[in-house]
């Protein structure tokens, strides 16, 4: 299947998690937020969000800011 | 020496946000700095006890965690507040709608740690204007989701009203537009907020350029100002945040000790009697 993270299309496994995703990109699970189509997926809820064919996955770090 | 720093009775008094005690006034903003380095010094020398923080989107292709980009920044300021016990407030810079803000602000609760959050909902591109009916859409959810909300907003004393009708228990009205530097462009409007609401904590957010600035807000009795640029831009931001840092005291102090009525004409201020000679 084919999933968007950040704008950048990803091929993976059908069945693959959130968690996996997370993984398999090499982040530490607690360094990013995520959200999957706009809606925020709570960091203990990724393990069981089955992304799906189509979905766009958006992670963000801190930064500075005003 | 600094009177006020040898007599405590002489400095401001504390003020509060959602219950947490503040004693500094000034709420700084952590972008634009030319290093991490004078970032950490910056926040020291302000004496800030609130800082802000956004969230970006992770670049492709860097692992977070790793400098993720930020080329030490988070880190500067995580150190800066450990040593002097300063807080974080999240931001929600770059969203347009409401959805857009109440999810980011989740984000922010989960990666910072803390309910509270600056809700920026922008309504115009030019001058960065915040949407009040967005802004009012997303405080009252955020609310009712146990957020502490601090909503940047304009001097609309309505707008206002209505961010305090939804759960908002203090306001952050813009001085002028974000990064403009220039200042309090409506001293009337953010006057009127004052006198209309005067139990509730108001930061000017926004605009401010120079610590004249921050002094004249704080003369106009609002408990606290945030600024970011004027520090950040500054040629040198580390003496920059202790000008801010003291003019923030000095207008408070002066709001406190309750500034003279002008007078349309000179009042003769030497109690002599008459002319010194009558020639």
């Amino acid at each position: 299947m084919k999933i968007h993270v950040n704008g950048d299309a990803v091929e993976l496994p059908e069945g693959t998690t959130l968690a996996e995703l997370l993984q398999r990109l090499g982040h530490t699970p607690e360094a990013v937020g995520s959200a999957v189509d706009g809606r925020h997926v709570p960091r203990a809820a990724r393990v069981a969000r089955v992304l799906a064919d189509g979905e766009s996955v958006t992670l963000f770090q801190p930064i500075v800011g005003g | 020496m600094d009177a006020a720093l040898l007599n405590p009775t002489l400095n401001p008094s504390a003020w509060s946000a959602y219950g947490v005690t503040l004693n500094s006034r000034l709420l700084l903003g952590t972008a634009g700095y030319p290093s991490p380095q004078a970032l950490h010094e910056a926040i020291v020398a302000s004496g800030t006890e609130v800082v802000t923080v956004g969230l970006r989107r992770v670049h492709a292709g860097t692992p977070a965690g790793q400098g993720g980009g930020d080329n030490g920044h988070i880190a500067a300021i995580r150190s800066a507040l450990r040593k002097q016990g300063a807080r974080l407030l999240p931001n929600t810079a770059g969203c347009r709608t409401a959805r857009e803000a109440i999810e980011l602000s989740h984000m922010a609760r989960e990666l910072y740690d803390t309910a509270w959050i600056k809700l920026e909902v922008v309504g115009d591109e030019q001058t960065l204007q915040p949407d009040p009916w967005e802004l009012v859409l997303a405080a009252e959810e955020l609310v009712r989701e146990g957020f502490q909300v601090f909503p940047y907003c304009t001097d609309d004393l309505v707008t206002c009203q209505r961010l305090l009708d939804v759960g908002c228990e203090l306001l952050m009205p813009w001085g002028a537009p974000i990064g403009s530097g220039q200042g309090l462009i409506n001293p009337w409007a953010l006057r009127t907020l004052r006198e209309r609401l005067p139990h509730v904590p108001l930061i000017v957010d926004a605009g401010i350029g120079a610590p004249a600035h921050a002094v004249q807000a704080m003369e106009l009795g609002y408990d606290a100002v945030l600024l970011n640029s004027a520090v950040s831009q500054a040629r040198d931001p580390v003496r920059m945040a202790a000008a801010f840092g003291r003019a923030v005291q000095a207008g408070r102090l002066g709001f406190e000790a309750g500034v003279m009525a002008p007078q349309a004409m000179a009042v003769a201020t030497t109690p002599v009697s008459g002319r010194p000679f009558l020639l």
